[in-house]
């Protein structure tokens, strides 16, 4: 009964508990709203991104059927399409650069479509996008960039795709740009028509251009109907999975799809299995080893730069390494140092058996250098001559070299290295033009592989007899031995890591309601005021009630509950007002703090969970807030509640000396500076915890100074009496007050100042080796790998490149696997991130690790455990976008779809190669060994000319799809995002001390509300009002500044680590201003409250009395 | 033993830090049956009050002895001395503190709900209360709040609240102390009245001595003594 008239009667009074209710509900409902929208968006987005995709299967460099589509089409009741993806770059001839276009975009993804692929489209309408010769589709993201419309004109630029990595040796030359010119767009492709159709996980899909896969493959010279991206979507069949489609995949792939050749050598008598990729890999060789295993032989033919004997040479020959078995006419037991030569080179150079025989020959490093190595064997036999070929005919023993096989002529070879034609005789000519690739010397393959193994394989061919095996079978039993995943074809479940990836590397709603933290507490601690307020104005209610016989319990529990049913009022307000606020978040992301999220779109979703869960948890904490005020409001005797009303004042047993609260806080004080001694505070590695707790200590410190100052100010006499000190002393009269006043003001303070100094640049001190640009001057990278060195001269000859301009200029180049963005750019959640392959050695004593132990030579460690590979990453991409620590491992395949596991075991602290995993170069081309040149640079020249050498690299080496740009910039657009976050909690943090200024106004306004009687007498004794309100504002005043001292110094005190270790700066102008509009919003309230409470005289409330 | 005595009863108070107690009164005695009135008078700041308090349970005293119905009121705990208010104690104060929220009939209703009484039906508790307000002369205001009512209406109120768990004992601190000379006769004899109905044990604390004089038994408190007139 006494609850219901209580509610009824004192609503219009408790409106500020009802208010306060609300802000803390609409916060904690609104963050949730937030991460409920954006996963939701982030699942659209994905959604989009595949489209009615299920499954793909990648093949990267290697190419399969386009009628194996139509095979798994059929079996699967599904839709398969076929695509040539390629990576390269796009201009626009006509581009008018003052409208607005711009010429180029690099680093683009090519799509050769045909009309499958829009059938997996996620709008069903998109299927009857036609395609046409001449004609392409661009996405939304590449118009806009080009500035162009439909009807514009694009030429394309992309790498002739090649079998034979173009890092082997032998390879043929490296610049191989295709350039498909001049077609018309015919559309603009928007997200429900695939226009963002992208690999790998990201709210920002790749540039793209659509182009009919027939014009690509001429573009690009491609024999066959060939693809290497294969997409498998709307099976009829209701258990379709990936599983299935790699079990159907199993049953329907031929040799041609995993590059498998096989030809009959020997006159016939044998079967040669061979490889697209000329050297067999290791997988495919274990396979091939299983066929006919006891009479299989392998061999390795290479092509020598000379064969020397008796001051004679003969160069540019092919020799072949083999096992007994695999030919007749060649003995079975030939030694590792013995060599058999045909006639025309014993001729040639005057051999006999028992001569001495030098080959010399190159064999590849890294960034196809070119080693010269010679070994020398003694003449066994001398072979008569095979029958001269005829046109066309090719020799059994020597795979296609490109560059080799394909030319008529020895002299126009393009085998990878430079020819030096004026050694080429014309017998090496006639010799070509009759027995092509007829090796001249043949060597035991274990000799040979000793020579000439790589990491692409250690054999050119298994030669298997004919007899053992027919063709029929020869298919089938190849693949008994070697499965569709040993030859690189394997589907992945597209459709299960989108969304998995979809849910997101942070959960940005709680994210917002940490960064809500000051607004919550502020409006929390605004309830508690107000509702102590409410009770101290029935105080004499409670008198009565305890007076008749009410227990302080029940009384305390009458209150407790009435503010409960407020705190739920203001709740369900709360809840209404969170999809405002929610909606205000989102609008924001996009709009204002559009660096943490590349500005993307946000759906906004009503979740009635996301509602209720922050409904309920405000109101469990506006009930704790309650309890905390007011648990010890009603300790008093009931006669004083009776007599004193609420004008009663706390009143402690003697004098209280403050003395308990100044060893508290000093203690307290200690402890953080201890505290940050020892982990190194907000400098160190775990710099966000330590900066909280220490910053939490130190706040506490000076909350228990001021209580302590507070009870000596209560009782402190001796001065007159004036305005001043009267003002100064009221400080104290409500301790607990002006303790949540000052404490509310100097946490947010405390936040908003600290927050400034986290705010970083990518410019300054980039130099620094130790800084997040590793002191590099230049980040560049390509859409085309580049294979040579771009520190030598030759290889800067090979692409034209001005030797002047970089002749301060070192590269450090990167292998790259291309995976998830793992950087603080992409919101969706990473599983597998690009990995960098690097030389260690070349990043020594550059960026600054977390641990002081560590550095790049951790990369270099031998393998503890196989295939658990050790690796580096930044600490951004670790612990937010992987959810990782030192040690964590993360899943990868290989290119043979093989497991394996990178291992943290270094962490660099805030560099621009965040997003990747970097792992040394050496176990990279381990388990990627296809995964050719390079397409990642960061470049040392002198900082004067880093403009000049960037444009130079991107100019000359557009045609590579490179840009080039000052590394301090890349790493600004990560230091962006967590400026963006920081700017998002400072402006929730600013709007929290607004709230909290706005309280103080409030507490202005109970003071004196309860002291009119005391300020009533003051006039009628001859002060006058004007007098009365300096008073108020000086006494409130202490308050202000107290709380602004407090939490600007301890916020200082918190931040001085991060600030020494980051050479970050101090940006004392920024705060001087922000503490000053503090400042002034805190006395405009306190003048605003007074001026209102002290309208008109007080005199006539001393007349009621 | 008598139903109410107070024997040599004495309270202080602390002074500033460092100073001396300041006395208030000492060896206070009072003995009173079931049915007896008593008035105490006195100078303001002699103790009136607190004694009353001290009687009350709202007040302990630094020494003495106070019984009420063989119960040693300063050595109750705090839940005891709550249920002692609500129901064998009865209080009237000088300013009426009927809570503004609540009607007429509420206010009266409101000790009911402390949670020491017997469970009784809602009927017959609210049959009670009126039946207290019709003794108060107010059965037809049952529904109106403090702020439609007169001073005098506000503490015949407070009077009808004071009685509804049927109390052993009425305290009245200065009841007529707010009003003027005619409500202040009508409210003591309604005290009166309901006090001899109801065979209540009645200590009035008051400035007049007319009222005093209408009490069984009057008490002088001055200068830290109490003496029985």
């Amino acid at each position: 009964m006494l609850l219901r008239c209580n509610i009824a009667h004192f609503w219009r009074r408790n409106l500020g508990v009802i208010l306060g209710s609300a802000l803390c509900t609409m916060v904690l409902a609104g963050a949730l709203l937030v991460g409920d929208s954006v996963r939701e968006s982030l699942h659209r987005i994905a959604e989009q991104r595949i489209g009615q995709v299920d499954s793909l299967l990648f093949t990267e460099d290697r190419f399969f059927r386009e009628a194996l589509a139509t095979q798994l089409e059929e079996k699967l009741d599904a839709t398969a399409a076929p695509i040539f993806i390629l990576r390269g770059s796009v201009s626009n001839p006509d581009a008018d650069e003052e409208t607005g276009q711009i010429a180029r975009v690099p680093n683009i993804q090519v799509l050769g479509i045909d009309e499958r692929f829009f059938q997996l489209a996620p709008r069903d309408s998109a299927a009857s996008l036609p395609l046409e010769d001449g004609r392409v589709y661009v996405n939304q993201r590449l118009a806009k960039r080009l500035a162009i419309d439909n009807g514009a004109t694009l030429n394309i630029r992309l790498e002739e795709p090649a079998l034979f990595s173009r890092d082997a040796p032998l390879s043929g030359t490296s610049d191989k740009v295709a350039r498909i010119s001049r077609q018309k767009v015919s559309k603009i492709l928007g997200p429900e028509e695939f226009g963002n159709f992208a690999l790998h996980g990201s709210q920002i899909p790749p540039y793209t251009i659509y182009i009919p896969i027939q014009s690509l493959r001429d573009g690009i010279e491609t024999e066959g109907q060939k693809a290497n991206l294969l997409l498998i979507g709307k099976s009829a069949q209701t258990e379709f999975s990936t599983n299935m489609a790699n079990d159907v995949l199993e049953e329907v792939w031929a040799l041609e799809d995993g590059g498998i050749e096989y030809l009959k050598v020997n006159d016939g008598r044998d079967w040669s299995l061979r490889s697209g990729s000329i050297f067999i890999n290791h997988v495919l060789e274990k396979g091939f080893r299983k066929v006919a295993p006891a009479t299989n032989a392998g061999v390795m033919t290479y092509l020598v730069n000379a064969f020397e004997a008796n001051g004679r040479t003969a160069p540019y020959s092919f020799a072949t390494a083999f096992q007994p078995g695999a030919a007749p006419e060649l003995p079975n037991n030939l030694a590792d140092d013995e060599i058999l030569v045909n006639q025309w080179l014993a001729e040639d150079l005057g051999l006999k058996p028992g001569s001495e025989l030098s080959l010399k020959y190159f064999i590849t490093q890294g960034r196809r250098e070119l080693k010269e190595s010679t070994a020398t064997f003694k003449v066994r036999a001398i072979l008569p001559m095979p029958k001269k070929f005829s046109k066309g005919q090719e020799s059994d023993w020597t795979p296609a070299f490109p560059g080799l096989s394909d030319e008529e002529n020895c002299r126009d070879w393009e085998p990878g290295f430079a020819i030096d034609e004026n050694k080429i005789r014309e017998k090496d000519e006639d010799y070509w033009d009759d027995y092509r690739g007829t090796p001249k010397a043949y060597i035991n393959l274990s000799a040979g592989q000793k020579m000439w193994s790589n990491r692409w394989g250690q054999t050119t061919g298994i030669r298997i007899p004919v007899h053992k095996i027919a063709k029929d079978d020869l298919d089938n039993t190849i693949k008994e031995y070697v499965t569709a995943s040993d030859a690189g074809l394997h589907f992945k479940d597209l459709r299960g890591k989108a969304l998995e990836s979809a849910k997101g590397s942070i959960d940005l709603g709680e994210y917002i309601s940490y960064f809500s933290f000051f607004i919550i507490l502020a409006s929390l601690a605004l309830t508690g005021m107000l509702f102590v307020f409410s009770i101290e104005q029935r105080n004499q209610q409670a008198g009565v009630l305890l007076a008749i016989g009410y227990t302080e319990g029940k009384v305390r529990r009458l209150f407790l509950i009435e503010g409960i049913v407020l705190a739920i009022a203001g709740g369900i307000v709360g809840c209404i007002l969170s999809l405002v606020y929610a909606k205000g978040i989102l609008w924001g992301l996009t709009n204002v703090w559009k660096d943490a999220t590349g500005a993307m779109q946000f759906d906004f979703t009503t979740n009635f969970v996301a509602i209720s869960m922050g409904f309920a948890i405000g109101i469990f904490m506006a009930a704790i807030a309650l309890w905390l005020a007011s648990h010890k409001q009603l300790r008093k005797e009931p006669r004083e509640l009776l007599n004193a009303g609420d004008q009663l004042e706390i009143r402690t047993k003697g004098r209280p000396t403050g003395k308990l609260s100044h060893f508290l806080s000093i203690a307290l004080f200690v402890g953080g500076l201890l505290y940050i001694t020892f982990t190194g505070g907000s400098g160190s590695g775990a710099a966000s915890a330590n900066f909280f707790l220490s910053g939490f200590l130190f706040l506490l410190a000076a909350l228990f100074f001021f209580n302590g100052r507070l009870a000596r100010i209560a009782y402190h006499q001796g001065d007159t009496p004036d305005l001043n000190v009267l003002g100064f002393r009221n400080t104290a009269r409500r301790r607990g007050r002006s303790l949540v006043t000052i404490g509310v003001l100097a946490s947010g303070v405390f936040m908003v100042v600290a927050v400034s100094s986290f705010h970083v640049t990518g410019e300054r001190d980039w130099e620094k080796k130790t800084s997040g640009t590793g002191g590099f001057a230049i980040v560049a990278k390509s859409a085309i790998p580049i294979y040579n060195d771009l520190n030598t001269k030759q290889g800067r000859e090979e692409f034209g490149l001005d030797e002047k301009i970089l002749a301060k200029t070192n590269i450090v180049p990167f292998r790259v696997r291309e995976g998830d963005d793992a950087s603080c750019l992409n919101l969706n959640k990473a599983t597998e991130p690009t990995i960098l392959g690097i030389n260690p050695s070349e990043l020594a004593g550059r960026f600054k690790f977390a641990g002081t132990k560590h550095d790049w030579s951790l990369l270099d460690a031998d393998k503890n455990v196989p295939d658990i590979l050790p690796g580096i990453a930044d600490q951004n991409t670790v612990t937010y976008a992987l959810q990782q620590k030192l040690g964590g491992l993360i899943d990868y395949k290989d290119e043979n779809g093989r497991p394996f596991q990178i291992r943290i075991a270094g962490v660099i602290q805030g560099s621009l190669l965040q997003g990747r995993v970097l792992i040394a170069e050496k176990y990279f081309i381990e388990k990627f060994p296809s995964q050719a040149g390079y397409r990642y640079f960061l470049a040392d020249t002198k900082s004067e000319e880093i403009e000049t050498v960037a444009a130079h690299l991107s100019n000359i080496l557009h045609d590579q799809g490179m840009e080039a740009h000052p590394a301090w910039k890349r790493l600004g657009e990560f230091l962006a995002v967590q400026n963006s976050y920081l700017s998002i909690f400072q402006a929730l943090g600013g709007l929290g001390l607004l709230l909290g200024t706005a309280g103080l106004g409030i507490v202005v306004a109970r003071n004196l509300m309860e002291r009119r009687h005391e300020l009533g007498l003051l006039e009628a004794i001859g002060y006058s009002l004007q007098s009365i309100r300096k008073m108020a504002i000086v006494e409130h005043r202490w308050l202000m500044l107290w709380g602004l001292a407090a939490g600007t110094g301890t916020a200082l005190i918190a931040v001085w680590p991060a600030i020494l270790s980051r050479q970050g700066g101090f940006p004392a102008s920024e705060l001087g201003v922000l503490l000053l509009g503090l400042a002034a919003s805190s006395l405009f309230w306190i003048w605003l409250a007074t001026i209102l409470s002290l309208k008109n005289s007080a005199i006539p409330d001393l007349r009621k009395e | 033993m008598s139903f109410l005595q107070l024997s040599k009863v004495s309270k202080s108070y602390e002074g500033p830090a460092g100073g001396q107690s300041i006395l208030v009164f000492q060896d206070a005695n009072l003995e009173l049956e079931p049915g007896q009135s008593a008035a105490i008078v006195g100078p303001s700041g002699s103790g009136k009050s607190t004694l009353l308090n001290i009687i009350g349970a709202l007040d302990k005293p630094t020494s003495g002895i106070v019984q009420v119905d063989g119960q040693n009121i300063p050595e109750l705990q705090d839940k005891a001395a709550a249920a002692f208010r609500n129901l064998t104690v009865g209080f009237i104060f000088q300013i009426h503190h009927l809570l503004p929220q609540c009607t007429v009939l509420e206010n009266v209703l409101v000790p009911t709900q402390a949670g020491h009484t017997k469970k009784e039906h809602v009927g017959v508790i609210n049959q009670r209360a009126r039946s207290l307000l019709g003794d108060v002369g107010l059965s037809q205001r049952v529904q109106h709040r403090p702020g439609e009512l007169s001073g005098g209406e506000r503490q015949r109120v407070s009077v009808a609240r004071a009685l509804i768990n049927q109390p052993k004992i009425l305290l009245a601190d200065e009841p007529t102390g707010a009003l003027d000379q005619e409500n202040s006769s009508n409210l003591v004899d309604i005290l009166l009245k309901l006090q001899k109905e109801k065979n209540l044990t009645l200590i009035v604390v008051t400035h007049s001595m007319p009222i005093a004089e209408k009490m069984d038994q009057v008490y002088r408190l001055e200068n830290g003594t109490m003496q029985k007139l």
